[in-house]
């Protein structure tokens, strides 16, 4: 693996609510995982997962409240505020919903200009406009002349999110943290976006953590990088994405795979999702004990409810099961009736 | 803010109540700015001219020293308008300024101030006047704004404290700080244009609010300096003419109550109108 | 089969005001047979939702079924009644029991504050009037359908339960009054992958166990792979195509349809072949000229720029598009 850009150790977030009666929601519990320095990472995971939560403990808006976050192998939080600042460029955020993560008063320009000037990589209005408009080019809003004095209610799905895009490149970042950035755009369009993502990717060696709950976007976008499947705060499996996803270990994967639908009739019918004793996940707020997974796992014994098994395993395959090795092995579905679509 | 402007006015074309309630508030400004001008102000008494009821010379009728009636209350709108904006902008000012500091800040600070937030919304407005008033004389449009908008930013400051809070945590702001760029720009650029629509609407609440407060004062003469204000004229005609007892006189009670309400009415209207236009202009995309 | 619904040049209009007029559903043409399941496939946009929610007559101001017949039939082969013609009261009284409707997002629509027995036994009283008991025991049956248990879930209050059980709660209130057609509008968009899979498995048995007609709306081939027999795919308020699940998915005769297909990234197989379709869909209150997909079709030539091609009826498959031969023929893409 190539060096690591942000590293989390041991990384928990617990949200304590209330004054008197202290609810604690722990999002995150022990995760520890490697973004290497223009790596794409596929962070997989359903609701209540904490990968959202993941994703902004690695843009550096939360602070852990336990283990560390180190960037380029220092302690985040106990970095100075010059090197801070570098981290600050260097990890920026794309949104789901790019409607509400931009400011609905402020056009795209203004959006663009403010990182452009405050940084003073653009020195005056007009550095930043052409600045700006070389951004939009990149992000494929061409002519960007059409685009710059837009608002954000002036623009299509598709468009925002380029704009969102664009809007993390000002500060000519290292990681870019996408999450769910396709989810909320119409089908047709959503290619397209992953497609930038895999071209930035390429010609600039910017890394991607790419947040999802779609293992098939998540493959096309991480297919040579890197794969963790989180499962209530923790993360179950993880390493080389062709690696892990060419023998998935964790019972939680192995059901996972086998909901992903297919766009092909006969195989899709003949597929029926994993037997799981529950279909409906816990509540996160009160995650079971053990192994997070054991009410919902076919193959849970005494062990898995008494002690939670530890991420074991080479760096490009860890799996955190006490019988990843017994469990049987999963194959994909339509290896049978290969269908032009899928 | 021109084009902002023009939308506006667009948009009132299709909103006929913030049209009337715009027409009516700018008819008071005409009123302030011109009146005078046009319709001047004799002071001499004509005792043999008392309670006039309304005529062609005389449109609102005469006073109890036979004065024209619109000609007061038209020279009096210059003071009233003019209390009722300084009013606005100072308790607007004060108000975004608590308000957005509290919410922005939280903790401790955010304690403090919604604490002397709440002393302002519980303790009546009234006896504080009453207090203030006797310890500083009040002699001008200037202090009278600043004695009344000390008592008035309560319910702004919560409001504007509970917008900062649901968009703080709005992705956008989000961004911003991950793009690191500092308070002072999440603040100034991107959380308060989007309050914009939200004070001006409470500001011309708070217009609406000022007259209402400062008429009461002069009428219950607390802060008696200027001779044609409404609110002494109904101070006049209530407790020191005997007006309110002549059926005859009935005009000169009614005009500057009728004013009042109507200028309350505009603002409503107004007020309501724009909550119409600006708000989903901002939250749907059209 | 026996027809159950024949909808005729469905034409739905939004005026808005001075932001001008869109026809979001324009001319849609379709029958449903008793007991099918079938699909109607859209993005954002291309009327979908509000075509079902015209079938049910509950398009929201400022839209108004602006034209079209909805023949319905009964269930020994009566009719049709044309439903646009019947009084408010009628209609009231065919909606839920005859029509149900599974709305988008309506797991977040329980109410919050009501247990999930007397939200049901309100529904059901709300149409009809039956003993509680008899209610209860027929809500129980139809939770036991979704794969809920009935003595767990009636007791609870909507936030005691997850996204995916709300949902199914839904689908059980919705068979409650034994509908002939249930209408589903993506039930499936906003769940957990797993609970997705389940749900619509269960919604395949119970298709194939009551025998009712449903509608399934949604933006997602692959769901459409897993459940449906016949396939209606929507774009800009239009029908554009038409077919039977497996030759659609064999051989798509409209590049709308081709495009989804290959837009769309799968697990296994080539990634190399994937697509995406460039562009955006049109705006409504100003529909591009001649065939409304030609902006952003690989195979527009002059003649869709300037003629709107009609669906014609082509093997038991309807398809509008001036090139199907060619988009037919050039088979599976590589």
């Amino acid at each position: 693996m190539r060096d690591s850009l942000i590293a989390l150790e041991n990384v928990s977030m617990v949200f304590t609510r209330g004054w008197l009666s202290r609810e604690r929601v722990e999002a995150v519990a022990g995760v520890s995982m490697v973004i290497p320095e223009g790596g794409i990472v596929a962070l997989v995971g359903e609701t209540g997962s904490g990968k959202t939560t993941l994703g902004k403990l690695v843009a550096g808006l939360y602070r852990p409240t336990g283990g560390r976050v180190r960037f380029r192998g220092q302690d985040l939080w106990a970095l100075d505020r010059r090197s801070f600042g570098e981290y600050r460029r260097a990890v920026q955020l794309v949104h789901q919903d790019a409607f509400a993560a931009l400011n609905p008063v402020r056009t795209v320009y203004q959006s663009l200009k403010a990182p452009l000037l405050h940084y003073r990589i653009a020195r005056n209005e007009r550095e930043a406009r052409e600045r700006a408009a070389g951004l939009l080019e990149q992000v494929g809003l061409t002519p960007p002349g059409l685009f710059l004095d837009k608002y954000p209610h002036q623009l299509s799905g598709g468009q925002r999110q380029r704009v969102l895009i664009a809007r993390a490149l000002t500060v000519e970042p290292r990681l870019i943290v996408a999450d769910e950035p396709v989810s909320m755009i119409d089908v047709s369009l959503r290619l397209a976006i992953l497609q930038l993502l895999r071209e930035l990717n390429r010609r600039l060696g910017l890394g991607i953590l790419y947040i999802t709950h779609d293992l098939a976007t998540a493959r096309y976008l991480a297919e040579e990088g890197w794969l963790a499947v989180m499962y209530l705060g923790q993360i179950v499996e993880q390493g080389a994405f062709r690696e892990v996803l060419g023998n998935p270990r964790h019972p939680y994967l192995q059901a996972l795979l086998s909901a992903v639908l297919v766009p092909d009739p006969r195989a899709a019918r003949s597929m029926r999702p994993s037997p799981l004793p529950e279909i409906d996940p816990p509540d996160p707020r009160r995650p079971p004990p053990g192994c997070r997974f054991h009410p919902r796992c076919p193959y849970a014994q005494a062990i898995c409810r008494e002690r939670p098994p530890a991420l074991q395993g080479p760096a490009d395959h860890q799996v955190a099961c006490h019988f990843a090795q017994e469990i049987p092995s999963w194959r994909p579905p339509s290896a049978a009736s290969p269908s032009p679509w899928a | 803010m021109g084009a902002f402007l023009s939308d506006l006015l667009h948009a009132l074309q299709g909103n006929r109540r913030a049209a009337v309630g715009g027409l009516i508030l700018a008819g008071y400004l005409l009123a302030a700015l011109l009146g005078p001008a046009l319709i001047p102000l004799d002071p001499t008494m004509k005792y043999a001219e008392r309670f006039r009821p309304p005529s062609l010379a005389h449109p609102l009728g005469t006073d109890y020293a036979g004065r024209d009636v619109l000609a007061q209350i038209v020279h009096g709108s210059r003071d009233v308008l003019a209390i009722a904006v300084l009013t606005a902008l100072f308790t607007t000012a004060m108000a975004v300024g608590i308000g957005a500091l509290s919410g922005y800040s939280g903790g401790a600070l955010d304690a403090l101030l919604m604490l002397l937030t709440n002393i302002q919304l519980t303790v009546p407005a009234v006896p504080v006047y009453l207090l203030i008033g006797s310890v500083f004389q009040v002699r001008d449009p200037l202090g009278f704004a600043a004695l009344i908008s000390l008592w008035m930013w309560g319910p702004l400051a919560r409001a504007v404290r509970s917008q900062i809070l649901s968009l703080k945590e709005r992705e956008f702001i989000e961004a911003a700080r991950v793009l690191g760029l500092g308070t002072s720009h999440i603040l100034l650029r991107e959380l308060f244009p989007n309050l914009t629509p939200f004070v001006v609407i409470h500001f011309i609440r708070i217009m609406r609010d000022a007259i209402t407060a400062s008429v009461g004062l002069i009428f219950l003469g607390l802060a008696p300096f200027s001779p044609t204000n409404w609110g002494t004229m109904l101070n006049l005609a209530v407790f020191q003419t005997g007006a309110i007892y002549i059926p005859n006189a009935l005009h000169y009670v009614l005009a500057p109550m009728a004013v009042i309400v109507l200028f309350q009415l505009g603002a409503i209207f107004f007020a309501h109108g724009l909550d119409e236009i600006l708000n989903p202009r901002l939250r749907a995309p059209s | 089969m026996k027809p159950l619904l024949q909808v005729r040049d469905l034409q739905v209009t939004f005026d808005l005001g001075r932001h001008g007029r869109l026809v979001a559903v324009d001319g849609v043409s379709f029958d449903l047979g008793q007991g099918e399941f079938v699909a109607l496939v859209g993005e954002s946009g291309s009327g979908k939702s509000t075509t079902a929610l015209a079938l049910i007559r509950l398009v929201p101001p400022p839209g108004y079924i602006s034209g079209g017949q909805l023949g319905w039939w009964g269930p020994e082969g009566e009719g049709p009644v044309d439903l646009l013609r019947l009084s408010p009261g009628q209609m009231r009284e065919r909606r839920w029991r005859e029509i149900a409707m599974v709305f988008q997002g309506a797991q977040n629509a329980l109410n919050p504050v009501m247990r999930i027995a007397e939200q049901m036994v309100e529904t059901v009283r709300a149409h009809s009037a039956v003993s509680r008991g008899e209610i209860i025991e027929r809500a129980a049956r139809c939770l036991r359908m979704v794969r809920l248990e009935p003595s767990r879930v009636l007791r609870s209050y909507p936030h005691e339960l997850s996204g995916g059980m709300r949902q199914r709660v839904l689908i059980a209130m919705s068979l409650l009054m034994s509908p002939r057609l249930l209408i589903l509008d993506e039930p499936t968009t906003a769940l957990d992958v797993i609970t997705q899979a389940h749900i619509l498995e269960i919604l395949r048995e119970i298709h194939a166990q009551l025998g009712l007609t449903m509608l399934l709306l949604t933006h997602d081939l692959a769901v459409v792979a897993k459940t449906a027999q016949r396939v209606l795919i929507m774009y800009a308020g239009r029908i554009v195509e038409e077919a039977p699940t497996e030759a659609l998915f064999e051989a798509p005769y409209h590049p709308y349809t081709r495009g989804l297909l290959q837009a769309v990234p799968t697990l296994v197989g080539d990634l190399g072949t994937k697509r995406p379709i460039p562009g955006a869909p049109p705006d409504l209150r100003d529909p591009p000229p001649g065939c409304r997909f030609h902006p952003r079709c690989p195979y527009a030539d002059a003649r869709c720029r300037a003629a709107e091609p009609a669906l014609e009826e082509v093997g038991g498959r309807r398809v509008a598009c001036h090139h199907w031969q060619r988009i037919a023929a050039s088979g599976r893409p590589g």
